[in-house]
């Protein structure tokens, strides 16, 4: 079974019985204790679980949990993490980056925070969560109304639009829902895409970040052509005519290398 | 000059594989002139003139000899045209005579069965004709006493002796000295004002402005443009070598310096002179410069499959006295070979070439864990996305592409630091580089370090921190990827002094 598998059977569950001893998830998923005890590792990192000796129980949803974005939610945390952490490795110091709205975007502010300085403009309410009151990262976030999307929270409308003619971006980052040829880079609804013309339009370099479920599938409303000068990031297991497509057309694509367990000894 | 001969080619197209070597190329070669083609490394020279020749066929497209179409593309069909071609390296018998090597195809015979050969004779021929051509070769040496140049050189006469209608030299001049330059220039004046077809290949602007009349560049396959010697400048050409600057295209992300962990300090073996330069942790160092310039040997010397003769070789600040390839695996080190079939056992399953290196991990008391040896294999064909169809099949039966992953999933199960890649993408689909590429990032993002031994350019531009440049084996340039462009490669690596 794949790591990533056993992560989500395991997170199913938790979310049902609230707790869980280690002896029991490995009868269960045939995997000895010691692979158990990573594991758990791993969710207690990701905010998930609370450990303790011989088990782990299920964080409970309180306040700060729903807008510090459960991983809960999402089955791809582990992937969204891995792009992030070379999207975190494109930012240097001092840069003004914009981070767009959804869960990879948020996962890219969670590893920023050791960066020396950088100014970081969002839609993202997760990420004002994420990143106030931290001394090297002047925060700033656009106006306009709350909307909901899938779980996640963002702002837009008139007022994010006028304060965007007031700045410049070096680099923006923007989460498209379908990445596809034929289509292009899409979006799921019309105000999210005046705003992010607007970004695009103050930023010298997009950035865009998709894990590779959102490849080949269309959304709604066309955003951007495909050949667009943008840099991609994305999983490994992306689709082999999408590497090949990019490559000749001269568009860097990041891939991550799935940091799968050790080969066990 | 009262008639012209033309050799007319168009729109040729040629494919190895994925790879589209030639692309819609149309010249016209006059007869009466010198025509240099010029282009970097993998331009599609080669395969043009082996198309031109006849020895190998294009997959569409067409050629004249004075509007005349010639079939199956074999000049050789047309009555009494001769045509020579020297190609690049050297196809001559060490062991017998420069005259004996020239009239190699009509030897001179005593009797009239060709049993004795008349040296007389032979000599007589060779005396006359190195008169008109200007050579000053004794005929009676033998060929393996030679310098290298001098082998080129006893090549052209060989060409030329039978006083073909066509000649055609690929990289006539390397390895040659002003002198020696001069002297084909002489030669090939001549033979152009009886009337000849002379066309040339080459890396290097200099020679292509020095020999020819008109130049054809050519870029990634395609013909760039054609233009009259006079008209045009090493600056203009330069341009048109490199063509799209594709820097940008590469995935590359730059690491931050760590210390040094191998160092050369003036090494020399092999075809490499007096080499210093280190590798720093989490760096991606690019050794590069056109082929045969030294750039495979600093990877053999490093694996001890290449002999220092003079300098010293450190590893993390300890000299290594005679690196081996058990040694260095040892201290971290893995090397792929050029052409990733070589460094696999072809008729091996993908998990046993993956384990081989480290056999004693998957076995116990002198019994493999077979099971072990497939969790790894798994293991490995996740990491890399390889399809699962690709599992049970002996390794000579998978794409390139697919061989190269294995290579490197062999060498990470050894657990190495430092890793020296040879023409890692060389014959590659694109999105197998891209795979490639990224596995170089994620490789350096741990702390470690990769040495690119590459010649294409392009490549090294746009996936190196530091760039280290050779020409005849010593080291030009090292250029930092902040000032990193093609051009600057392409310049460095071919101009001379």
């Amino acid at each position: 079974m794949l790591s990533i598998e056993r992560l989500r059977k395991i997170k199913d569950f938790l979310t049902e019985y609230k707790q869980a001893d280690v002896t029991t998830l490995s009868v269960m998923l045939s995997v000895s204790e010691p692979t158990i005890r990573k594991d758990l590792e791993k969710l207690e990192s990701g905010g998930i679980i609370t450990r303790f000796h011989g088990g782990a129980i299920l964080k409970e949803d309180t306040a700060e949990n729903v807008l510090s974005l459960q991983d809960e939610i999402d089955h791809l945390t582990l992937e969204k993490r891995e792009i992030a952490e070379i999207a975190a490795r494109l930012i240097n110091d001092g840069e003004v980056i914009f981070l767009g709205h959804g869960t990879t975007c948020y996962q890219i502010s969670k590893k920023i925070k050791q960066k020396q300085k950088l100014s970081v403009i969002t839609n993202n309410i997760h990420i004002l969560y994420e990143l106030s009151g931290l001394d090297n990262i002047d925060l700033i976030i656009t106006g306009g109304s709350v909307q909901k999307n899938r779980g996640t929270l963002f702002l837009s409308g008139d007022f994010s639009l006028d304060m965007l003619n007031k700045i410049l971006i070096n680099k923006a980052f923007m989460s498209p829902s379908g990445v596809n040829i034929q289509h292009g880079f899409t979006i799921a609804n019309k105000e999210q895409l005046e705003f992010y013309e607007k970004v695009r339009e103050v930023a010298s370099e997009l950035i865009i970040v998709a894990d590779y479920t959102k490849f080949d599938k269309t959304s709604m409303i066309p955003f951007l052509p495909i050949d667009t000068q943008a840099t991609i990031i994305t999983n490994e297991n992306v689709p082999i005519e999408y590497k090949e497509f990019f490559f000749d057309k001269g568009i860097p694509l990041f891939t991550t290398i799935s940091s799968a367990e050790e080969i066990g000894e | 000059m009262s008639n012209v001969n033309i050799l007319r080619i168009k729109k040729i197209n040629k494919q190895f594989g994925f790879n589209q070597i030639l692309n819609d190329v149309s010249i016209d070669f006059f007869s009466g002139e010198i025509h240099a083609v010029l282009g970097e490394n993998a331009c599609g020279k080669s395969t043009l003139i082996k198309i031109i020749s006849g020895t190998m066929p294009a997959d569409s497209g067409e050629m004249f000899y004075n509007e005349s179409v010639i079939d199956t593309f074999k000049l050789s069909n047309i009555k009494n045209l001769k045509v020579e071609t020297v190609f690049q390296g050297i196809n001559l018998f060490d062991n017998m005579t420069v005259a004996e090597n020239i009239y190699i195809k009509n030897l001179p015979s005593k009797t009239r069965m060709p049993v004795f050969i008349d040296y007389k004779k032979l000599n007589d021929a060779y005396h006359s004709s190195s008169r008109i051509l200007n050579i000053n070769i004794d005929p009676n040496i033998y060929v393996g006493q030679l310098s290298h140049a001098q082998k080129r050189l006893v090549e052209i006469t060989k060409a030329l002796v039978s006083d073909p209608d066509i000649l055609i030299l690929d990289e006539p001049m390397e390895s040659f000295s002003d002198d020696e330059t001069d002297l084909l220039y002489k030669i090939l004046t001549e033979q152009k004002k009886l009337g000849k077809i002379i066309i040339i290949i080459t890396h290097k602007i200099e020679q292509a402005l020095k020999m020819s009349d008109k130049i054809t560049v050519l870029y990634d396959g395609t013909v760039a443009d054609t233009i009259t010697t006079k008209n045009t400048d090493d600056e203009k050409l330069l341009k048109l070598i490199s063509g799209k600057e594709l820097k940008n295209r590469y995935p590359k992300i730059y690491a931050k310096k760590g210390t040094a962990i191998l160092s050369f300090q003036n090494i020399s073996g092999g075809v490499l002179k007096d080499i210093s330069f280190s590798l720093y942790e989490g760096e991606v160092l690019g050794i590069t410069g056109l082929l045969g310039n030294g750039k495979s040997t600093v990877g053999k010397i490093i694996m001890g499959l290449e002999k220092i003769q003079n300098g010293r070789l450190y590893i993390n600040g300890v000299e290594i006295k005679q690196p081996s390839p058990s040694k260095m695996l040892k201290r971290g080190f893995g090397y792929i070979a050029e052409e990733s079939i070589r460094n696999l056992i072809p008729t091996l399953s993908p998990s046993k070439n993956i384990t081989l290196s480290n056999i004693k991990k998957i076995s116990k008391l002198g019994f493999l864990n077979l099971k072990k040896e497939r969790t790894i294999r798994d293991y490995f064909y996740r990491l890399f996305s390889i399809s699962d169809r690709h599992k049970n099949v002996s390794v000579n039966f998978l794409s390139g592409g697919t061989q190269q992953k294995i290579c490197i999933s062999k060498i990470l199960y050894s657990k190495i630091k430092t890793m020296i890649l040879d023409e890692p993408t060389i014959g590659l689909d694109s999105s197998s580089k891209s795979d490639v590429y990224n596995f170089m990032n994620d490789f350096v993002s741990k702390g470690n370090s990769i040495i690119l031994l590459s010649s294409d350019f392009s490549e090294v531009a746009g996936m190196c921190d530091r760039v280290i440049i050779l020409r005849d084996g010593r080291l030009i340039k090292c250029i930092n990827h902040t000032e990193l462009t093609k051009e600057k490669i392409i310049l460095y690596s071919t101009k001379d002094r």
